[in-house]
Formats: structure tokens, C-alpha cells, sequence
């Protein structure tokens, strides 16, 4: 036994279980605590379903050139109906940041940058524009407001769906 | 190899890494030397050092739980339901609000525990006054801490009991009325209330204890801890004293584990409750009391009589008053009289002991 004590690489091993030892239930012990922190500061808001699929907005009488916006689970989109009469639904958020776009009659008024006209989307925040089916042809957006599918039925229910 | 060789020449508390850094830039070359130095007497009572670093431990457990509770906690109309979504629906909810009701109580706790060790250790005297008296105010603060943040939740006990607090409160002369009228924010403690009980707990108290605990910690810093009569009497080579860095702060670390531990094994296995939703026209219920920290101030209020033109809460104010007065300026009282300081802090803690006694025996519990 106490040759095992005062054995050097005997005790340098020891020493070393030990120190992993102890910096292990270190570690789990900080884990420990960190974990209900975690999962009591993680989303908890269930009654807003973020996975909406479809959505019936009921009857909807729109004049060509009209929009009204609406909600697509918890994100913002707009509902408009183009000159032909054309029913849309397109995403109402900007492809660049985020914002919430607009929907305009005339893109040649300011504050929209000069060089556009006819119908369309504007973001206020960083002066992107899009045409009337949401194709991104001006200022910072990377990309189209998506579209979403429009039905109408029989009995006038408009229903908006992912396409 | 040379670095090597360079370090080995530097003076031996000369810093490398980041406090090298920070010293070639700032004057804490010397700040560093003296805290290398700092050394902490060691002998039979110095367990009442830890005192002070437990209320700090559970004061900074109190911010962090605040602050995870504030994720969620609504003041207002939805207080109570927002207590109720925390307990009930958020993941560990019950867990974080438990914290931190119980580390509160921990808190008030040992920061009496800390001051009458400080008391009966004489180490408020010459030159320590301002560090008692600041840690006079962080008991008052802690208090009203605890007293602001008992009403939150909005259930019954919280309701009834900021009512009496309120009733007290208005019952000092002259200023009692006005003070009361600002904090309750309406002729009736009710929503309004909450809103201002809530700005009081999570903003105005904090930053003025973090203030004054500031203050606090920066004079023990500069001052050195007190060593009482008994080791000061003691031949010098049996004088022992441990170094601050690391040795005391090692042990404060322990000592704040197992405190931590503690606090979580009873948060764990008794949760703290949430009573029903406060009705401001129920009666109040049966055997309601306060904290353990307002009991014997309780139990006084109710067996104070009336006498003469003097109502029973106005003699009660002037007990509580003279009685934090004549503590708060126990450094002033004189050498002469520090036998009497004893005596008089003797009285108090007895007083407080037998009155939360008979207190929590008229309401049942004992």
C-alpha cells in the first residue's frame, strides 16, 4: 500500500483522475442549472400556430387595383386583385429585412425611387420595390414576395393556401 | 524560450494576460499589489465573515431570477395570471419563481444574521461607521425589497398584506398619508398599485442597493476586514491570518456552493405557492400573517394599546422608528458604551425571537 503511495507516476495518475473528476461534475453541475434556464427562456407562446397551411378569408369583393391586407398565421399578406381582375395573395414581408411592404397603384409617385410605374409592392425601410406579381425589380430585396395560391368558391369564399 | 526567461525576471506580482494588459494602459498596478496582499484574520469565529458574502450570493441570485421572471411577469391586470402561466406553463417556471421567493427570504435572513454578528463583533466601530451605516440602508432596502415584491404575484396573502403595510404606512404623522397616497397610486391598493410596486421592485430599490452595495463592499476593500478584541488580544505568532486571493475566496466559493445547492434542494422539493387570485371585497382569510422577517413587528402591532390620544400603530411607529434609529447610529454611541450596545442589541434580537414566537403561536403554526 505504501508503495503504491509513493509510487511518482502512480500518484501523478491519481492526481489526474481525480481533477477530471472533479471538473466533470463541475460541468455537470453547470449544465444543471443552465439547462432549466434554457428551456424556461425558450418560445412559449402556443395559442398562435406559426404552421398555417391555408386560410379562408370568406367573401371578398375587390375592384381591380384594390388590396387589403390580411393575416397568414402570424405573418402579414396582402390580398389584392390585379387590372385583368385577377385574384393574388402574395407574402407582405420584404424579402430583404423583414419589414411589412405596401401594396401601390402607381410606382412612379415618390418616395419611391423614379425609373418605375404601374402597380406594386414598396418596403418603406430600405426603398425595395416590386411589381405586380411581387418580382423584386428595385432596390435592395435578393428576391420575389412569395405567392400564395387563391381559390375562390362557388359561394364567393375566398381560401388562401401555400402553392 | 526567452519569453520564458523574461517572465522569471518581472517582480513576482507583476501581471501577465489581461491584467498585464489592463496595467500598461491604467494605474492598477497598485490595486493589484494590494489585493495580492489582502490578507483575512483566521481564527475560531471568522465562519461570520461568510455572512456578508451570503447575502451578496443570494442578492445576485435575486437579479438573475428577477430577470428571467421579468420574461413573462405582466404588472397590472394580468399579474396574477402571468404568476400563473410562469408556475404553470412555462418549462421550469415553478422552479425560477420558487428561487427566487426563497433566496429572498435567504437574503433578509443573512443579512440580519450579518449584521448582528457585526454588531456583537464590535466591528462598527472607528473607523467602520459608514460601512455599518451603509449596511444599515441594504437592510432597510432588502425589506422593502421583500416587502414590493410580495405583492406582485396579486394573490391573497400579498393582497392583504401590502393593505395593513399601506395602513401602517399612512399612520405616520404628516408624511404617512402622502407617502402612502404615491405608492398605492389610488384610494385602494388594486391594479394601480401593482404598477408601482412593480417599478419600485425591479428599478428604483435595485439601483440604489447596487449603489450602496457599492459603497459597502468598496470600504470593506479599502479597509481591510475588522478584526474583533478577542484575536487582537492574541500573542502575535498565534495571530493567523489566510490570503485573501486565493485562499478566502476559494473557501467563499464553497461556502456560496453549498449555499446555492441548498437553496435549489429546497426550491425543488417545496415549491414555493401561489395562493388564490386576490378579491379586493372577500374578507380576509383566517390566521393571515406576514414574512417571518415582519412577524414580530406584526405580533407587537397587535397587542399595542391605545393610550390617551395615541392610537396603537402610532405608539408601534414610534417603537420601530426609535429602534432603527437607536441601531443605525450604534457606531456614535461612545467606547463608554459599547457594553450597552451589547446589552441593547441583546434586547432586540431576544425581542424579535420571542414576538415571531408568540406571533406565529396565535396564528396556529407553532
Amino acid at each position: 500500500m505504501s508503495d503504491l503511495q509513493n509510487d511518482p507516476i502512480d500518484t501523478i495518475k491519481r492526481r489526474k483522475f481525480l481533477t477530471y473528476s472533479l471538473r466533470t461534475l463541475a460541468g455537470v453541475w453547470v449544465a444543471s442549472l443552465l439547462y432549466p434556464i434554457v428551456k424556461y427562456l425558450s418560445p412559449h407562446n402556443k395559442e398562435v400556430t406559426v404552421d398555417v397551411s391555408e386560410i379562408n378569408l370568406g367573401v371578398k369583393e375587390l375592384a381591380p387595383g384594390a388590396a387589403e391586407p390580411f393575416a397568414f398565421g402570424p405573418k402579414p399578406a396582402i390580398l389584392f386583385k390585379t387590372k385583368e381582375g385577377e385574384l393574388k395573395a402574395v407574402s407582405a414581408v420584404c424579402t430583404h429585412l423583414g419589414c411589412t411592404v405596401v401594396h401601390k397603384d402607381d410606382l412612379s409617385a415618390p418616395p419611391i425611387p423614379a425609373g418605375h410605374k404601374g402597380a406594386g409592392f414598396f418596403c418603406n425601410c430600405h426603398l425595395g420595390v416590386y411589381d405586380e406579381n411581387g418580382k423584386n425589380i428595385g432596390g435592395p430585396p435578393p428576391a420575389p414576395l412569395p405567392e400564395f395560391k387563391v381559390t375562390v368558391a362557388e359561394n364567393g369564399d375566398v381560401t388562401v393556401s401555400k402553392s | 524560450m526567452s519569453e520564458l526567461h523574461n517572465d522569471q525576471n518581472k517582480t513576482p506580482s507583476a501581471p501577465s494576460g489581461v491584467l498585464g494588459w489592463l496595467a500598461d494602459r491604467y494605474h492598477i498596478q497598485g490595486l493589484i499589489d494590494y489585493l495580492a496582499k489582502k490578507e483575512v484574520p483566521s481564527y475560531r469565529h471568522s465562519f461570520w465573515y461568510y455572512m456578508g458574502g451570503l447575502s451578496l450570493l443570494f442578492f445576485m441570485v435575486q437579479i438573475v431570477t428577477g430577470i428571467l421572471l421579468l420574461f413573462y411577469y405582466t404588472p397590472g391586470k394580468e399579474a396574477y395570471s402571468s404568476v400563473k402561466f410562469i408556475v404553470e406553463k412555462v418549462e421550469f417556471g415553478w422552479l425560477i419563481r420558487s428561487i427566487h421567493s426563497y433566496a429572498a427570504n435567504l437574503m433578509v435572513f443573512f443579512v440580519f444574521v450579518h449584521m448582528f454578528s457585526v454588531i456583537f463583533m464590535k466591528a462598527y466601530r472607528r473607523p467602520r461607521e459608514l460601512t455599518y451605516i451603509t449596511g444599515f440602508i441594504l437592510l432597510a432596502l432588502s425589506m422593502g425589497m421583500g416587502f414590493s415584491g410580495y405583492l406582485l404575484p396579486w394573490d391573497e396573502l400579498a393582497f392583504f398584506a401590502t393593505k395593513i403595510g399601506m395602513n401602517i404606512t399612512e399612520s405616520v404623522p404628516l408624511i404617512g398619508p402622502i407617502m402612502a397616497g404615491m405608492l398605492k397610486g389610488g384610494p385602494e391598493v388594486g391594479f394601480d398599485t401593482i404598477s408601482r410596486f412593480f417599478a419600485l421592485h425591479v428599478w428604483g430599490i435595485p439601483i440604489l442597493m447596487i449603489g450602496v452595495l457599492g459603497a459597502h463592499l468598496f470600504f470593506i476593500q479599502v479597509q481591510g476586514i475588522s478584526e474583533p478584541d478577542g484575536f487582537k488580544a492574541l500573542p502575535v505568532e498565534k495571530q493567523k491570518y489566510v490570503k485573501f486571493f486565493p485562499t478566502f475566496m476559494y473557501d467563499d466559493f464553497l461556502v456560496w456552493l453549498i449555499a446555492l445547492n441548498g437553496l435549489i434542494v429546497l426550491a425543488v422539493f417545496f415549491p414555493w405557492e401561489l395562493g388564490p387570485e386576490a378579491n379586493v371585497f372577500a374578507p380576509t382569510p383566517e390566521g393571515i400573517h406576514p414574512e417571518w422577517y415582519f412577524m414580530a413587528m406584526f405580533q407587537i402591532l397587535k397587542i399595542l394599546p391605545n393610550i390617551g390620544p395615541l392610537e396603537s400603530e402610532h405608539i408601534g411607529n414610534i417603537i420601530f422608528g426609535l429602534t432603527g434609529l437607536i441601531l443605525v447610529l450604534i457606531p456614535f454611541w461612545g467606547e463608554k458604551r459599547e457594553r450597552l450596545v451589547s446589552y441593547f442589541t441583546i434586547a432586540v434580537l431576544a425581542g424579535l425571537i420571542i414576538f415571531s414566537i408568540l406571533a406565529y403561536h396565535a396564528v396556529g403554526k407553532i
